[in-house]
């Protein structure tokens, strides 16, 4: 039973590296990092749901961007209080790894957007010895702006 | 002494993940097009892509498994949108996983952008 208990607090160590995303189903899958141990505090956003545009909703007329990226990330830090399997740690986990912080980098990234379309969403899973850990939101997808002041719609 | 080994080896098992460094890029979530999307063409040529991760021993875990980087093998040096997207998952596993190789597998359409 120690066996199992030990067990499941190493692999709460690791940072789960499968993929949960969104699917067709109703239930939301929010993108928060999993705590551990004994959480001394813990100020996070994480991705849960984005519906994205796809190219029948880009505006006549738009100019097209090829690729846009924004990427944001919440950080966690999980220090064992003892050297064996059977200790639990410490723990602290802040950032803002939510889809708002990584489109609005994208709108840093390039002012004149106003849309993205054919979005792709991925997670970047980082850890060292479950000890630091990092899960990032990256959003990858075409863009539109306004057509420029010349005139029709162009693309780059 | 077994239970020092049995310890890992379970906690490993659950995770599908390096238990010393994992850096891995998972898929999350891809609104691919329709063919009403987009402006399809009969001659759109049809095309597959794949993205990977690995993991050796359950210790370490590396690679990248995103829709990002399996759209960009399927579309290869073509500009277009994927179209009638459908996105699969192949794992494959040796010896109780001491070596797993994960794919995101993506097959479609391109119609131009």
């Amino acid at each position: 039973m120690r066996s199992l208990l030990a067990a499941a607090l190493a692999a709460l160590l690791a940072a789960p590296g499968h993929a949960i995303g969104e699917g067709d189903e109703d239930d939301a899958a929010p993108g928060l990092q999993s705590p551990s141990g004994l959480v001394l505090f813990y100020e996070s956003s994480g991705p849960m749901s984005f519906v994205a545009m796809t190219q029948k909703d880009v505006p006549a007329g738009a100019r097209k961007i090829r690729e846009v990226r924004g990427r944001s990330c919440q950080r966690g830090l999980a220090v064992p209080i003892a050297a064996n399997f059977n200790a639990t740690n410490i723990s602290a986990y802040r950032g803002d790894g939510s889809y708002a912080k990584a489109l609005a980098q994208i709108k840093k990234d390039h002012p004149d957007v106003i849309g993205i379309y054919d979005v792709r969403t991925d997670a970047e899973v980082f850890s060292v010895l479950g000890i630091y850990r990092s899960r990032c939101t990256i959003v990858t997808a075409r863009a539109f702006a306004r057509p420029d002041a010349s005139g029709g719609p162009a693309s780059r | 002494m077994p239970r020092f080994f049995l310890i890992p080896l379970l906690a490993a098992a659950t995770t599908a993940c390096g238990l010393l460094y994992t850096d891995v890029k998972v898929p999350r979530g891809y609104r691919s097009a329709t063919p009403a999307d987009v402006k399809t063409a009969p001659d759109d040529p049809s095309v597959t892509g794949q993205s990977c991760s690995r993991s050796v021993l359950w210790l370490v875990a590396w690679g990248d498994t995103s829709y990002d980087k399996a759209l960009k093998d399927a579309l290869g040096t073509r500009d277009g949108i994927m179209y009638d997207v459908r996105s699969d998952m192949k794992v494959n596993a040796y010896l109780l996983g001491l070596y797993t190789k994960t794919c995101t597998l993506l097959s479609g359409k391109v119609a131009k952008p």
